[in-house]
């Protein structure tokens, strides 16, 4: 019996081990967060262990049944030496077994949703700041997948790694694409939107989605991160403490946690390395009350509290271009040079060559110039679409190919190629 | 040179006091070597000259003889703690600790505090610095009030910023006991809202609160005896008239929207008035001295006696005007008998304070009346510079209260014997409102207030929801959650109310009172 037990066992104790000796040693690190992204390693070993137990009575299905007692006949000898044959039962039990073995696997496999996972690992990645990943994941998804709440996280990636103005309209952007959509939409917007509202310097609207967010979504690390920082800056360390207090006791962020807390205890304000300073420098001087996220005044505002302020630079250039308001974005395309750009991005050079063409005004800068190569590739744009509209033809399956990933298809089509069906 | 001066008989004379000095001189350098010889580890340590910092702060306040075990942990270094509770008629309690927190017995605690009704008990604590020498800290003086609180709290718990709600329930606290349990959550009735728990006269089994399902359904369900009632008609804010045959009810059209500086979040109300449910009858009134056409009436609170009807008032104003909306509190005598309503009399004028006076509560001998003042707008909690003030009714004066915070203080409730109030307070950490107490004293006196306490000394440090309209219940409610439940979704009895014209002022607005301020997440 102990023959048979032990195998049992280690089945049972397989399933929890190997997940946790991949988790750490396998080729992707935080592969198992990415499946389950920012909950922390401790909810998918918990739902590894939970998930498990439905195998025992496969298991136990698999091994034999116990051997009946022996018999005291005189003809037990001769028994010994051959054994019995095999019941139909008997043998059909690990064909049966492996059958359902197969089909659960099946099952499993027709379940797993890829771009589901490539989207809990944007999240993932995006909540630890690793914004080129974010990107590439991005890059592989198929058009119509990428989700709102992965296009905010895609959006905040792209500002972060200096791709906003360059590479924006590659991936897919609707008419309706809001950078800030606040409580419009998708509930699951509220998170991404919150960090990127932190970091524009509006933490009272932050702070909203975070607790939208952490009513909706629940529990979790990265909000608590957040709401944290955010009293902080609101000068409540109280509060933040509270926040911090709460993470401490999320298996393996204790310790982040209780170093924040000391640091708070003797500082009275939270580490260095989370860059409150820089947000700080950001904040509103003046308060403008709204009932939804009003895009083009906050960013304004922003801009004029820190004209500095090149996140929210971008994205009040991105929101003119998404709204395809060129004269206002020409208008702010000059600060540029404030922050010491060496060149103008390219959907920006894309836009400005449109307004230049359309206004017949020439946007001035002091050192930046719009690069020959656009020039030429907007007279190329140019002519194809005044051909395909000569032939009175739809004109964009022909410039789709060439220029299907510039701002001048997005104006011409108000979608980028890749957008796909709205979701 | 002394001698030369001292005649010789009284030279003589002292000698012995001399001799006396001289051994004295002695025994103290003995003493001072042998100090200086002992181990410094073993040296007694000098008192500090000021009390420990505790957490919850429970030093110098005025506490009630039936309230759970005050447990507290000391905020103070040290290697091991020790607490000795002394009092005038019972033994005294010794408790240590390695790490400074405190929980005391429910037996022996509900015994020294029957016990010393009236008196006054002290706590000594020390703790042990890495000499290894206990040091002490000044005594903890606080005081049993002789006058009891009601048995129970009942308050609503949510997260304090957000619109779309998942979670939101109203539950009840044995303040003898650290149990809480649920009245009604909303996970009972497909997560809708539940708001504005209205007990009768602090009755357990006589009670209103109002539902938002977000089915076109916003229910109040009346209880009464613990029968069940479903009355199909948005209410708001509610005041029961001590009598239990009316309700005094505000519709409002409230919004909520955010601001980019200071407190996050902002109500404002567009229009608002009040009205009157006849609880007998099923009727609703809207009487012209309580729904006026050119004033938002709201925050409506009987006097006990039942001979005035409190309420909020200000003139309407567009929204882009919100800062300047202030608030009179204001009074409207009522004949119950006859069934007459008096004029409208401003108490406190919104343009003498320069403030908003919102959330009148008059005390149980009618005398004096509880309320908020806040910059602008009804929706104290929302403004940190909101403040509790004391009317007297007779003088007509009003004073803000020493028990203010720097932090919102609102959301309050009189105790039946007059003696105690609870108010919500964000005071801990400026986000999350928590129910603290305070004693009147017999002078007038409003004593230092004490949060509501926890089993776990630390609760408040890592409770992310807000306590929300405390009010004091002189017992549990019986009525089975899955009955209020029962009552919302399959009601036995569901009323129509009928509006009676006749007398009516402004016609009841569509209300869309504080649950519409929350919504369910669409996905």
């Amino acid at each position: 019996m102990a023959r048979k037990i032990r195998p049992l066992g280690l089945a049972c104790f397989a399933p929890v081990v190997i997940p946790f000796a991949w988790s750490f040693l396998g080729p992707e690190p935080g592969y198992w967060k990415a499946w389950l992204p920012n909950t922390g390693l401790s909810r998918g070993l918990m739902i590894t262990l939970v998930g498990w137990p439905p195998l025992i009575p496969l298991l136990l299905f698999w091994f034999p049944k116990p051997a009946a007692p022996a018999t005291t006949d005189t003809h037990s000898a001769s028994r010994k030496s051959k054994p019995p044959p095999r019941s139909w039962q008997q043998r059909l039990e690990p064909a049966t077994t492996l059958i359902i073995l197969a089909a659960g696997l099946s099952a499993l496999w027709l379940l797993f949703d890829e771009p589901r996972q490539i989207r809990a690992q944007i999240d993932f990645y995006s909540t630890h700041g690793e914004h080129r990943r974010v990107i590439a994941l991005a890059q592989d998804m198929n058009p119509g997948e990428l989700d709102t709440p992965s296009q905010l996280r895609l959006q905040r990636a792209l500002f972060h790694t200096g791709l906003l103005g360059s590479d924006l309209f590659r991936f897919p952007v609707f008419e309706d694409t809001e950078l800030l959509p606040g409580l419009s939409g998708d509930i699951r917007n509220c998170r991404p939107q919150a960090e990127t509202l932190f970091e524009l310097g509006l933490i009272n609207d932050a702070e909203h989605l975070a607790h939208e967010a952490l009513e909706w979504e629940g529990e979790r690390p990265d909000l608590f991160r957040l709401l944290a920082r955010i009293n902080c800056l609101k000068d409540r360390p109280a509060a933040a403490r509270v926040f911090l207090n709460r993470l401490a006791r999320i298996p393996f962020e204790a310790q982040w946690a209780n170093d924040c807390l000391s640091h708070l205890e003797t500082n009275g304000t939270l580490p260095d390395t989370l860059r409150l300073a820089e947000v700080r420098s950001r904040l509103l001087n003046r308060d403008i009350a709204h009932e939804n996220l009003l895009p083009e005044a906050l960013l304004l505002s922003l801009l004029n509290a820190n004209s500095s302020n090149r996140m929210a630079c971008d994205f009040l250039m991105t929101h003119y271009l998404l709204r395809r308001d060129l004269k206002k974005f020409a208008g702010l395309a000059q600060r540029l040079e404030d922050f010491g750009c060496q060149q103008i991005p390219t959907h920006y050079e894309e836009a400005l060559c449109i307004y230049q063409a359309m206004a017949d005004e020439e946007v001035k800068f002091q050192q930046l110039k719009i690069r020959d190569g656009t020039r030429m590739r907007f007279e190329q744009f140019s002519r194809l679409l005044d051909q395909e509209l000569r032939l009175k033809r739809n004109p964009l399956p022909a410039l789709a190919g060439e220029f299907g990933k510039t701002y001048w298809f997005y104006c011409a089509s108000r979608q980028s190629p890749g957008a796909g069906a709205p979701n | 040179m002394l001698a030369l001066q001292i005649e010789p008989a009284a030279a003589m004379s002292l000698i012995p006091p001399l001799l006396d000095l001289r051994r004295r001189l002695g025994c103290a350098c003995l003493a001072g070597a042998l100090l200086l010889a002992v181990p410094a580890n073993a040296a007694v340590s000098a008192t500090r000259d000021r009390p420990p910092r505790l957490f919850p702060d429970y030093a110098g306040i005025t506490l009630p003889p039936n309230i759970a075990p005050l447990n507290f942990v000391v905020r103070e270094p040290g290697r091991a703690f020790r607490l000795e509770l002394r009092s005038p008629h019972a033994d005294p309690i010794r408790l240590s600790s390695s790490d400074g927190v405190f929980r005391f017995s429910p037996g022996t605690w509900d015994r020294l505090l029957r016990a010393n009704a009236g008196q006054s008990v002290t706590l000594d604590i020390s703790v042990k610095n890495p000499a290894g020498a206990w040091d002490p800290f000044q005594t903890v003086t606080n005081h049993v009030a002789p006058e009891e609180i009601e048995g129970h709290l009942s308050y609503r718990l949510l997260k304090p910023l957000y619109n779309l709600y998942v979670n939101i329930g109203i539950y009840q606290r044995d303040l003898h006991t650290f149990e809480e349990r649920p009245i009604l959550e909303n996970h009972r009735f497909n997560r809708g809202c539940v708001n504005c728990h209205t007990p009768l006269n602090r009755s357990p089994e006589n009670f209103a609160l109002n539902i938002r399902t977000g089915d076109k359904l916003n229910p109040m369900l009346l209880v009464r005896s613990n029968q069940i009632a479903r009355v199909d008609k948005t209410l708001g804010y509610l005041a029961w008239h001590p009598s239990g045959r009316l309700l005094a009810f505000s519709a409002n059209k409230l919004s909520m929207f955010a601001h980019t500086r200071g407190e996050t979040r902002d109500v404002f109300d567009a229009e608002s008035n009040l009205a009157i449910y006849r609880v007998d009858s099923n009727e609703l009134v809207s009487p012209p001295a309580i729904s006026a056409t050119n004033r938002n009436e709201t925050w409506p609170a009987w006097s006990p006696d039942g001979r005035h009807l409190y309420f909020s008032a200000a003139q309407p104003m567009s929204k882009d005007k919100y800062r300047q909306v202030r608030y009179d509190l204001v009074r409207v005598e009522y004949d119950f008998e006859r069934d007459k309503w008096g004029e409208p009399e401003i108490l406190v004028a919104s343009a003498q304070s320069g403030l908003s006076a919102c959330q009148p509560k008059v005390s149980p001998d009618s005398k004096s009346v509880l309320f908020t003042m806040c910059p602008y707008g009804n929706f104290p909690i929302y403004q940190e510079s909101s403040d509790l003030y004391l009317l007297d009714v007779a003088t007509r004066k009003y004073q803000r209260l020493d028990i203010n915070s720097d932090q919102a203080d609102s959301w309050h409730c009189w105790s039946a014997n007059g003696r105690w109030i609870v108010f919500s307070s964000k005071r801990l950490d400026g986000l999350f409102a928590r129910p603290h107490f305070s004693y009147l004293d017999a002078s007038g006196r409003f004593h230092k207030p004490f949060i509501l306490p926890q089993e776990d000394p630390t609760f408040y440090e890592s409770y992310i929801k807000t306590f929300n309209l405390p009010e004091l219940v002189n017992g549990p409610v019986t009525i089975k959650e899955s009955e209020l439940a029962g009552a919302i979704l399959h009601p036995k009895t569901a009323l129509q109310p009928s509006a009676r014209a006749a007398e009516s002022g402004k016609a009841p607005i569509a209300d869309q009172g504080e649950g519409e301020l929350y919504r369910r997440p669409t996905q």
